[in-house]
Order: structure tokens, then C-alpha cells, then sequence
């Protein structure tokens, strides 16, 4: 028995082999229709033209793709998350300070006094400084030496040190200057999330303060 | 409405040559019960469990999440980024669902979120050399057909069915890459993008209507996919 054309709804969930109940108890009439209909296997071909299309398209788009290190930056990531739930930043910043000699020596100190932490609207940026000299010294953020609930801490450098350059890491910053009681002044170096409170955010990411001196 | 699937009803491919469903190995690769003890183990806090299935879906979900989204740069941070919250969220993981559709449903959440975000950026093409997207022209097969004529350099067909896609509403491209690409059943597609199956049939039909009107010209002719 001849049936009408399949339509096209029919044909792709036939495609699909997605037949409703129905439609399946009527498989052998749109077997036999597909068999001696030209037009309807026409339509099935492009469609499974088409499929062929898209899946062709992104299997180009995809070459090349190196996948090799995703997992490993998947368990950085944890990692870091892990560490910023733990009330450290998700990725370190790091300050890099000239010492006036080769050897000099850069320490963590004392907190930054708190009233600090504010000042980070009121500022002139130290501009850019020195480019790469001959001896840098990498200062990494590390823990506070002291285990109070302020995780600002001072950077102390031996000689005329400049601070070459500041990688925030994750968080935001800024650096800038302020005058001291004794009239000189002193880098700070501000790193803070936005819209977090004085100390730490829901996430537990710790502002933090560095302060290279300059004699 | 149940499926028709079953050895009863004979594949597309008895009819035109070409499989329209995913491979056997692509079927394999999604075991549900090997998923379930991976899952079971990544919940206890197995570190190699979650590589088990990070290695076993991580190029399928790159290749959705590189149709939705055009840039394997952004592709490869969406899926990187849906590791991260299957990690985070495993132990919430009920088992309701698959583990696998409930990996996609993340993928297509994160890479439409980004499309949204990066509408107005980035156009296919406009910043991506072709040579970058398809690679070496010497590594690339022809599609060729028997008139030489028309002849059609493959990768200029993958930039033609690029368009098309990016053409496409999101919602239209999702559930055409899920089908196409990913071989899920209607069920699966509207368990990932959380619509009623019949939304689903509507879309992949009204889709693939557009892609069919865009691509005429190459699906009408005799051009053959040489690999």
C-alpha cells in the first residue's frame, strides 16, 4: 500500500530514529514509501549531508587543540581554590624589588599598621621605575610572620631599593606613596579585591599590603 | 512518545550510506555505569577519578562547546572551567540525572553564558585566520566533486558551515551541535537544556531548516567527503 509524501517532521524523527510509538507501528508503509519515493530519500540524504556538514566544521575547529595541559590547570585551579578558601589569594601576587647590592636582603617584617589599608583612593601611582638590573631579588607574597587577623605585611630592603614592578596576580592593586613622621616617604604597594571588607571576603581572599622602604 | 530506537527500525545510514547516529565507541564512552562508580569515587575524593572523567568527556564537550562558541580558546576555558564546577559540585550530585547530560547541561550553561557576554566582541572570522581554525591546507582533505569545477576546498566549506551555524540563535545551535555532534536522543536534549522534548524536536527541526537553507548549494550537489 502506497502512502502519501512522509513529512518533513515525520522524516527527521524518522532520521533521528526517534519514531513516536505511532509512527513506528506504521514502519513497514514508510519503509516501503522511502524504497520507491525519491523525493522523501532525497530529503534524508541532506539531511544526513548536513550532519555530516556540522560535525566536519567542528572537528576543524578543533584541530590542533592541545588538550595536554587542561587537566593539569583544572587542579591548579582547584588548588589555588583550595588555598583561597583557606584565606590565601587565588593567585600570589609577587613584587619585584632592585636592592642596592646584589645581596641584598629583603625581609618580611611587621604588619602594616591598619589605617593603611584604606588609602588606597588618596594616591599618586609610582610610576613605572627601573627596568631589569642586574640584581633583583623576586619577593613573593607569603604568610604574615606575625599570625594576626591583618595579613598586611612590610617588605624591608636593604639599601636605595625601588620597586621595579608588581604583578597583582589575581587581585587588584595599586602603588603608591606616603609620607612617614620622619619626612621621608615609602612605597606602598595595595593589593586588595574589589567590593571586599576591610579583611577578607566571602571567599576568604586576604587583602594584603606590602611596603618596600626606601632609605 | 517512545523512542524508535531498537533493531527493529533500520538506521538513516541503510539509506544514504552516511551514519547519522554516534559511533559505537562514542555510545561506549558514555557506559552509565562506569560513569556511576567514577562519579561515586570523584565524590569520595578521588583525584583519578575525576581525570577518568574529565579524559573521557573532555574532547566531546570541547567539540560542543566549540560550535557554540566559535573560538577553541574560549571552548577550551568553558570546558576547563565545567571541570572545575563537576569538581566543586559532585557531592551535590544526585544521580538523578547522568552524569553525562548533567556534565553537558554545565558546558552549555558556561558557553552560553560566554556567547552573551562576548556577542558584540568577537565575530566568526573576523578575527581568527582560517589557517589557524583549519590548520594546514596540506593536511586538509578535499571535498572534491567528479567535475573538477566544483571542486571545494574542505576547509572553505567548514568556514560556509561556520556561518551558518553562527547564524543560527543559540538555542537553535545548541540543540543542533548536541544532535549532530554528540549524537544525544531527544530525551538526553532536553534533559541538558532543560525543555520540554517537544521544544526540542520544534528546534532541531526549525535548525536544521536554516542550516539546510544557508548550505543549499552543497548539499544539493554530488560532492563527496574525502578523508
Amino acid at each position: 500500500m502506497d502512502i502519501e509524501h512522509l513529512s518533513p517532521e515525520v522524516l527527521q524523527r524518522y532520521f533521528d530514529t526517534e519514531l513516536t510509538a505511532q509512527e513506528q507501528q506504521r514502519l513497514p508503509e514508510l519503509q516501503a514509501h522511502l524504497a520507491a519515493c525519491a523525493d522523501c530519500t532525497a530529503q534524508l540524504a541532506q539531511l544526513a549531508r548536513l550532519h555530516d556538514f556540522v560535525a566536519m566544521a567542528v572537528k576543524d575547529s578543533s584541530q590542533h587543540v592541545d588538550f595536554g595541559s587542561m587537566f593539569a590547570n583544572i587542579e591548579r585551579a582547584l588548588v589555588n581554590d583550595s588555598d583561597s578558601d583557606s584565606g590565601k589569594s587565588a593567585q600570589a601576587p609577587s613584587i619585584l624589588i632592585k636592592p642596592s647590592s646584589a645581596v641584598g636582603a629583603v625581609s618580611a617584617a611587621k604588619p602594616l599598621h591598619p589605617k593603611l589599608r584604606r588609602l588606597s583612593n588618596a594616591v599618586p601611582a609610582l610610576g613605572a621605575v627601573a627596568l631589569a638590573a642586574a640584581a633583583l631579588l623576586m619577593v613573593y607574597r607569603g604568610d604574615p610572620p606575625q599570625n594576626g587577623s591583618d595579613e598586611s605585611y612590610e617588605v624591608t630592603a636593604d639599601g636605595h631599593s625601588e620597586i621595579v614592578e608588581v604583578d597583582f596576580g589575581s587581585n587588584a592593586g595599586t602603588v603608591f606613596d606616603i609620607s612617614l613622621s620622619d619626612g621621608s616617604s615609602s612605597p606602598v604597594v595595595w593589593i586588595d579585591d574589589d567590593d571586599q571588607d576591610d579583611n577578607q571576603d566571602d571567599h576568604g581572599n586576604a587583602n594584603a599590603n606590602a611596603n618596600a622602604n626606601q632609605e | 512518545m517512545t523512542s524508535a530506537r531498537g533493531p527493529s527500525l533500520p538506521t538513516p545510514a541503510s539509506v544514504n550510506g552516511q551514519p547519522s547516529q554516534p559511533s559505537e565507541g562514542v555510545k561506549e564512552a558514555r557506559e552509565p555505569r562506569e560513569d556511576d562508580d567514577l562519579v561515586a569515587q570523584a565524590r569520595a575524593g578521588s583525584r583519578a577519578a575525576l581525570e577518568a572523567l574529565f579524559q573521557k568527556y573532555h574532547q566531546r564537550a570541547f567539540a560542543v562547546a566549540v560550535g557554540v562558541l566559535k573560538r577553541p580558546e574560549d571552548a577550551m576555558d568553558v570546558v576547563q572551567d565545567a571541570f572545575i564546577k563537576v569538581h566543586k559540585n559532585i557531592g551535590a550530585f544526585q544521580g538523578a540525572s547522568s552524569f553525562y547530560t548533567w556534565l553537558y547541561r554545565i558546558v552549555m550553561n558556561l558557553a552560553i553564558d560566554q556567547t552573551r557576554r562576548k556577542r558584540k566582541v568577537v565575530e566568526w572570522g573576523d578575527d581568527i585566520p582560517l589557517q589557524q581554525v583549519a590548520g594546514d591546507r596540506a593536511l586538509l582533505p578535499k571535498i572534491e566533486d567528479v567535475n573538477p569545477g566544483r571542486t571545494i576546498e574542505r576547509r572553505e566549506l567548514s568556514h560556509k558551515i561556520r556561518q551558518a551555524l553562527d547564524a543560527l540563535p543559540e538555542y537553535h545551535r545548541a540543540v543542533i551541535l548536541l544532535r549532530e555532534v554528540e549524537g544525544m536522543s531527544y530525551e538526553e536534549m532536553a534533559e541538558v537544556l532543560e525543555v520540554p522534548k517537544g521544544t526540542i524536536m520544534s528546534r532541531l527541526f526549525h535548525a536544521r531548516r536554516k542550516m539546510q537553507e544557508q548550505l543549499q548549494p552543497y548539499l544539493d550537489g554530488d560532492l563527496e567527503i574525502a578523508d
